[in-house]
């Protein structure tokens, strides 16, 4: 077992946000979280990667990563681990970079800031990474600023500096939710295949049900805080037993919209 | 009246004039050929004469050739302090921001503390207990003037540790020193440098002051304020002795304070359009 979330509780100062939480993780799978705004579903991610906005904390639970329960790491071994291990990708990685800052220098010192190479070499291998993930150009991208890219490179090159080091498992907080339909499809077929070469596990927080279904293996529904439903992507899809899943079901978007032809169809 | 509007023709303007003053200060003593120490009793309190542009002080000093001299004492003094206090209270800010809790209690406090004392009156009394000479009135200056930009480095880096980025930058795993110096200290030096820019001018006044009360520079040292504590001496026989330097104040504060607001209109980009 990969990860393992047992029983988590999450609170924001007194105010009890998460409640009983578990999920397990093999290598090279990839579950989905799905959910409204406020359901907690980020919140559970961030705690993996132990970085819960100011007043949150894990109350009650054990997050074992690798055999190793996070929630007892000290802060350097927090930091060994997230960035390499453990990675996330934000829903608008534009503002998830410095604004003063190239792309190229930022990347290059990411890189450094885990392992021991040349700027030189740090620079090729972002080069390498950008043209993995059909960035064209990359040379002009690692020489722009964050505000000089439009927001479907800025999230390619965020999905690039998350699966850098090939981590174990990467946590992807609605990676797709600020682009638009076609850039969505490109950066999830990016995302997935990337994972399957490297045997990358995916957590990936969204509310649209359409991406959810086509990656994932599991399918968690969250309200509230609660999990309401879980199943494979399968039942969840075609055989919700929950109203609100056949709620959040009956939002996916018409036009287009995958699960809704997975739905129709099953 | 467009030309007040644009204000990067307004910073170009100002930056010419400032980079004429530093030209004046650095080149200045190579240009004109009196010694500005020179006493000569035969030429005691002189109107100002084509020999002698602002005139003579009571030791028959040449005031022009003087001037010159002190805008090399005055601005590399208030030069030193403002870098001296912008850099000590910065790098406060930020630990205090950065570490939080206890840490940034404890600093903060001793802030408060000094924030309490009235500025001037402090750098007397530092200035009086060390004695009177150039480099302590820097320090008394600096041991004061530092906690504006300690709160200023603070609140800075306190809305920066919040902003996404630097929270990314987190989660992937950024040393805390590279974090700091990579991306807190770049991103909160546009600020600073404003308020530095800002507070030359108030300096140069503030050593003036502290050489005029005769705790600064000390004679026979060609340095505005004493100048005009030297000229305050013999104000109604030789009053160019006490105006050519007050003027050369009020120019060279002027100049600075109007090149620091051009500055911040220039790069606050709140007020951008």
């Amino acid at each position: 077992m990969l990860l393992e979330v047992s029983n988590l509780d999450i609170s924001y100062g007194e105010h009890p946000i998460v409640h009983d939480v578990s999920l397990k993780l093999d290598s090279g799978k990839v579950i989905a979280i799905v959910g409204e705004s406020g359901s907690g579903k980020t919140t559970v991610i961030r705690a993996i990667l132990g970085c819960l906005p100011n007043e949150g904390h894990v109350t009650n639970g054990k997050i074992v990563f690798d055999g190793k329960n996070l929630l007892e790491n000290t802060a350097e071994e927090w930091r060994k681990v997230s960035g390499k291990d453990i990675t996330m990708v934000f829903q608008a990685s534009g503002s998830m970079l410095d604004p003063i800052q190239k792309i190229g220098k930022q990347f290059v010192e990411y890189i450094r800031q885990h392992v021991d190479v040349t700027e030189e070499d740090a620079y090729q291998q972002a080069i390498a990474m950008l043209k993995r993930m059909n960035l064209p150009n990359p040379e002009t991208i690692m020489d722009s600023f964050p505000f000089e890219l439009s927001g479907g490179m800025n999230q390619r090159v965020g999905v690039a500096m998350g699966m850098f080091f090939s981590p174990r498992i990467l946590l992807a907080d609605e990676p797709t939710s600020a682009l638009d339909v076609t850039t969505q499809a490109q950066v999830v077929e990016e995302m997935m295949g990337i994972c399957r070469d490297d045997g990358t596990a995916i957590i990936i927080v969204t509310h649209n049900l359409g991406v959810a279904a086509y990656m994932a293996d599991e399918i968690i529904v969250m309200r509230n805080g609660h999990i309401v439903e879980r199943g494979t992507s399968d039942e969840i899809v075609n055989n919700p037993k929950e109203d609100y899943t056949k709620e959040l079901l009956d939002a996916v978007p018409q036009i287009g919209g995958l699960a809704h032809d997975i739905y129709e169809a099953g | 009246m467009k030309f007040f509007k644009d204000e990067k023709m307004m910073f170009r303007f100002f930056s010419g004039v400032i980079l004429f003053i530093v030209f004046v200060a650095v080149f200045g003593p190579f240009l004109c050929s009196a010694d500005p120490y020179a006493s000569n009793m035969t030429e005691s309190m002189l109107p100002p004469s084509a020999q002698h542009w602002f005139g003579t002080d009571k030791l028959g000093r040449d005031c022009f050739t003087r001037i010159i001299y002190g805008a090399r004492v005055s601005l590399s003094m208030t030069l030193v302090t403002v870098l001296l206090m912008s850099c000590i209270g910065t790098l406060i800010g930020i630990i205090a921001g950065y570490c939080g809790g206890k840490v940034d209690t404890f600093l903060m406090r001793i802030t408060d503390m000094m924030m309490a004392f009235p500025g001037i009156v402090l750098a007397i009394a530092i200035a009086g207990v060390l004695g009177g000479s150039v480099v302590n009135t820097v320090l008394a200056l600096a041991v004061v003037g530092w906690t504006k930009y300690a709160r200023l480095g603070r609140s800075l880096t306190l809305k920066l540790v919040q902003s996404e980025f630097i929270q990314a930058a987190v989660t992937n795993g950024t040393k805390p020193f590279a974090l700091l110096h990579r991306h807190i200290v770049p991103n909160i030096m546009q600020m600073v440098i404003v308020t530095g820019a800002m507070d030359i001018g108030s300096m140069i006044m503030e050593i003036a002051g502290l050489s005029f009360l005769g705790f600064g520079a000390q004679p026979p040292t060609a340095e505005w304020g004493l100048m005009l504590n030297e000229g305050r001496q013999v104000m109604q026989m030789a009053p160019w002795a006490m105006i050519f330097p007050g003027l050369a104040i009020l120019f060279v504060v002027s100049s600075f304070n109007l090149w620091g607001d051009s500055l911040r209109d220039l790069m606050d980009p709140s007020r951008s359009h």
